[in-house]
């Protein structure tokens, strides 16, 4: 279970190892794993490597061309995920050992592999104020290698602007499915649930990580300093002691505004901090992936 | 407020330090990170920085902090004429050394009375837990460690004036490194407390000074009887009229049933008279003094003139022609009983049974000669040593050595006399520049009074005044001098044995002990105050008798023995040390401040501050 703790996943380089231990870290906590693909379909041939199973070949084509193609399937699946992951600059910020975009793509590319695991397809979109990346849900292994190779390379730049991040997204979904959304959703709360509502309002099931570094709510300084804006980088001098107490007021009534009004549009909303174990993020999803059934 | 370690102050400049820091700090505001300001920036608008102003309070309190805990190692002391303030600061138990000035120049204006007054309140103002230790100058301490109750008003007001010497100095330099407070009434006269000058002490003296800029007195300040011995007895006095206007005082003078009466024209400053006495016997006593009122005691001077009837004088010589021309000289005086002794015969005789001892032109001064004379010289024996040859290695290398012979083709004569000298007295000084010198031994002078000098600038008469010897540093042969025959000779050998001849110890200031050789067990003493039975002792095979209470001024006598006790004359001088030189003495006029040490407070203040801090910065 120590996969499971952000501390020490960030501790490993490669993602995609990362993501499997974090799943099969909660997979073996769970102690089942009954989710089964229902169909294939043929997706593509690939020339044949030693080690593929010979019942793969097509002979037909070998016929034809005296050359070895493998024949590649799509798994058929009954949910289509799409993990949007917010790469703007504010997701730079760490106060320990793990940043919130390090965090964020961490759980992404763990429940890709979870997604993956469970014959789900998977689609990524990457998404800050300025640009967007979208990769279609696919179900394959190569598919889910490029999911993870995308993450890994990105790196989080650039303003927010969630209405019209997700707005754009929305108008690439074409088949309605399970939005999971990771951000610190640091933009005008009336446009991040505009943004929200567009999304459910297509029929898509909309699951919020709201992912926030401890420190973002605690603010504990103990000195007056300049405060440097991640994304506009503008800069303000103050003393974090004297607005410690209404900063947290005003926080946690934004919590409970997002709490409530996602719950009045049947989103799941959860609020995740840097310093919680990824199971807690994974028990949302099985919540959710549970009432889609 | 004053401090008793006033140097720790110099660190008061590190208060500065949380102001420095607090200043660069908010100059050089570290920059963070952070994800978004949009709330941030917001609720700056809306909010009073109380942060800020806890951190300029506490910016105070470590400012105060560092001062209060620097001005605690200063050892702060709160000077007030209230007793009331003095109550309500912590105090503690401190040694407190009060010195009353009981000379008798306080006599002056009433000043030891004033004293006493302030005394007594000093004491009913001081912290009853205090420890009084009180001291009079004339050394006497009267109370040792006690608290103000046991200190009552009647054993200030017994207190009376001391006409010893004041010892304010010794005392000074006694407790100087006792961590006290000290108080010291006194008027400041110049010739007693010139050391207050340059005097160093880690503690602050309070100086209640009652002397007066501008003061009036006449008074004796020196006395000599005159070496002549021809009929009459003739003394001089000095006397200093400290005014800045000529008087005319009448002065008295009465030995036994003679007494005579005259009147003195005394310009300011000093001026000597000489007076004469018939000379009825041996030995006489008797008084000088001068009417005037201001102080009595410096008015009044006690004498005693004894002569020794054949006084045994010994000739210690080497060389029969060295001592050709004394031979012929004390054929024409018969009054001394003269012994004749070639050196080497010297280990056989006790120098003690002669009066005086000429050494005349030895080749050496031995261990065992050395050692002879100094004993001698010590039990109160009189030398006069000619000189004749280069005596580098002597006995006496601690007073005296020779630097070899001084000889030219010409000679020298003698240009300088210490006209003041008894010797010199009613000399023409001319008459001595009439022998001629054609050589000399060549001496250093070291501790020794030159009262002759040739014009090569070298000495030709000198004294120790301490030991009762005199050095001629010429032969009295014809190779070295012409002096015995000139008319000088015989009256400047007359002088100087007359000179040493009443030397003896007759006379003692007040305070002084005497020391006598008598030969009996006990000894009857009849002092101005009472009569004594005092017990003799023995030392080195003699009785002596140790006689310390001479406290009045007056004539005592001891056995058989008659002396003259008087005051030390320069106390009747009331010049006060000047401003300048009272520049560094803390000085209290009239009302005297009473110190509080309040150290503990600020040992408390720093704690408070360092408290509070603690609890800002938990809370």
């Amino acid at each position: 279970m120590k996969y499971l703790l952000s501390k020490v996943i960030c501790k490993i380089k490669r993602l995609d190892l990362r993501a499997k231990l974090v799943v099969e870290g909660f997979l073996s906590g769970l102690h089942k794993s009954s989710y089964k693909g229902q169909a294939i379909e043929f997706a593509d041939y690939r020339p044949y490597l030693p080690g593929d199973e010979l019942k793969r070949i097509d002979w037909k084509i070998f016929a034809k061309t005296d050359k070895f193609w493998v024949r590649e399937y799509e798994e058929e699946t009954n949910l289509r995920a799409y993990l949007f992951l917010d790469t703007s600059g504010s997701m730079k910020y760490k106060s320990k050992e793990i940043s919130k975009f390090e965090y964020a793509s961490f759980l992404a590319a763990a429940f890709a592999y979870l997604l993956f695991k469970q014959h789900d397809s998977v689609g990524l979109a990457l998404f800050n104020k300025n640009s967007y990346q979208y990769l279609p849900p696919q179900f394959s292994k190569s598919h889910l290698a490029k999911i993870l190779e995308i993450i890994e390379s990105v790196k989080p730049e650039g303003e927010t602007d969630i209405y019209k991040s997700l707005t754009e997204l929305g108008k690439k979904i074409k088949k309605r499915g399970l939005i999971i959304i990771f951000s610190d959703f640091f933009d005008k709360k009336e446009n991040i649930l505009k943004g929200l509502k567009n999304l459910r309002h297509k029929k898509n099931e909309v699951l919020v990580f709201h992912i926030l570094d401890p420190n973002e709510i605690n603010l504990n300084y103990e000195e007056p300093l300049i405060f440097k804006d991640l994304e506009t980088r503008r800069e303000i001098k103050l003393d974090p002691r004297s607005i410690k107490k209404e900063y947290q007021e005003t926080l946690k009534k934004l919590f409970l505004y997002y709490k409530q009004e996602c719950a009045a549009h049947y989103i799941d909303y959860n609020l995740i901090f840097t310093n919680m174990p990824f199971d807690y993020a994974f028990l949302s999803y099985l919540a959710k992936r549970a009432k889609i059934k | 407020m004053k401090f008793l370690a006033p140097s720790f102050l110099y660190l008061l400049p590190l208060a500065i330090i949380p102001l420095i820091i607090h200043f660069l700090s908010r100059f050089r505001l570290k920059k963070v990170d952070f994800s978004s300001i949009f709330f941030l920036i917001d609720l700056k608008k809306e909010k009073f920085n109380f942060y800020r102003l806890r951190d300029i309070f506490l910016l105070i309190l470590r400012t105060f902090f560092i001062i209060f805990l620097i001005l605690s190692i200063s050892r702060p002391i709160f000077l007030s004429e209230k007793t009331s303030i003095l109550k309500f600061l912590p105090q503690k138990a401190k040694p407190i050394i009060l010195i009353l000035d009981d000379s008798y120049s306080m006599e002056y204006d009433n000043n030891f009375e004033k004293a006493k007054t302030i005394l007594k309140t000093i004491v009913k103002h001081l912290n009853r837990n205090s420890e009084i230790t009180l001291f009079l100058t004339s050394k006497r301490k009267i109370v040792e460690k006690k608290k103000p109750v046991a200190i009552p008003d009647t054993l200030i007001d017994n207190l009376k004036i001391s006409y010893k010497k004041a010892y304010a100095q010794e005392i000074l330099e006694d407790i100087k490194n006792f961590n006290s407070e000290v108080y010291f009434i006194t008027d400041l006269q110049e010739k007693t407390y010139f050391f207050l000058k340059s005097f160093k002490s880690d503690f602050l003296i309070n100086i209640i000074d009652l002397g007066k800029e501008e003061f009036e007195n006449v008074g004796i300040v020196d006395f000599h009887w005159l070496a002549e011995k021809k009929g009459d007895l003739e003394f001089q006095i000095e006397v200093v009229n400290y005014t800045s206007q000529e008087k005319e005082i009448p002065v008295n003078i009465q030995v036994g049933d003679f007494k005579i009466r005259n009147f003195l024209i005394l310009p300011p400053g000093k001026k000597k008279f000489q007076f004469t006495i018939p000379k009825m016997r041996e030995r006489i006593f008797g008084k000088i003094y001068l009417e005037e009122e201001n102080l009595k005691k410096d008015n009044l001077y006690y004498f005693v003139y004894q002569t020794k009837n054949r006084m045994p004088i010994l000739f210690l010589y080497e060389n029969e022609a060295d001592i050709f021309y004394f031979k012929k000289l004390f054929t024409l005086i018969k009054d001394y009983q003269i012994t004749y002794l070639p050196l080497k015969e010297s280990k056989r005789i006790s120098f003690s049974s002669y009066y005086l001892i000429f050494l005349i032109n030895p080749s050496q001064i031995d261990q065992f000669l050395g050692w002879q004379l100094e004993n001698y010289l010590k039990s109160g024996g009189k030398l006069i040593l000619i000189l004749g040859k280069d005596l580098k290695e002597n006995k006496f290398q601690k007073i005296f050595a020779t630097n070899g012979i001084w000889e030219d083709k010409g000679f020298v004569t003698i240009e300088e006399i210490a006209e003041e000298h008894p010797i010199f007295f009613g000399f023409k000084k001319e008459i001595f520049k009439e022998p001629k010198f054609y050589k000399i031994v060549n001496l250093q002078e070291k501790n020794l009074k030159v009262l002759m000098r040739f014009n090569n600038r070298l000495p030709f008469l000198l004294e120790d005044t301490l030991n009762n010897l005199m050095i001629f540093t010429s032969n009295f042969t014809s190779d070295f001098t012409d002096m015995p025959i000139k008319a000088i000779f015989l009256p400047l050998i007359f002088r100087t044995i007359e000179y040493l001849g009443i030397k003896e110890k007759n006379n003692f200031l007040v305070g002084e002990t005497i020391f006598l050789s008598i030969n009996l067990p006990k000894v009857k003493v009849v002092t101005p105050f009472g009569e004594f039975l005092e017990e003799t002792f023995f030392q080195k095979g003699k009785r002596i008798l140790k006689f310390c209470r001479t406290e009045e001024p007056g004539i005592y006598q001891i056995g058989e023995k008659i002396i003259a006790v008087n005051v030390w004359g320069e106390e009747g001088n009331l010049k006060k040390l000047t401003l300048k030189e009272r520049e560094n003495l803390k000085i209290i006029k009239e009302k005297p401040k009473l110190i509080s040490e309040i150290t503990s407070l600020f040992i408390f203040l720093t704690f408070l501050t360092f408290l509070i801090e603690i609890i800002l910065l938990i809370f």
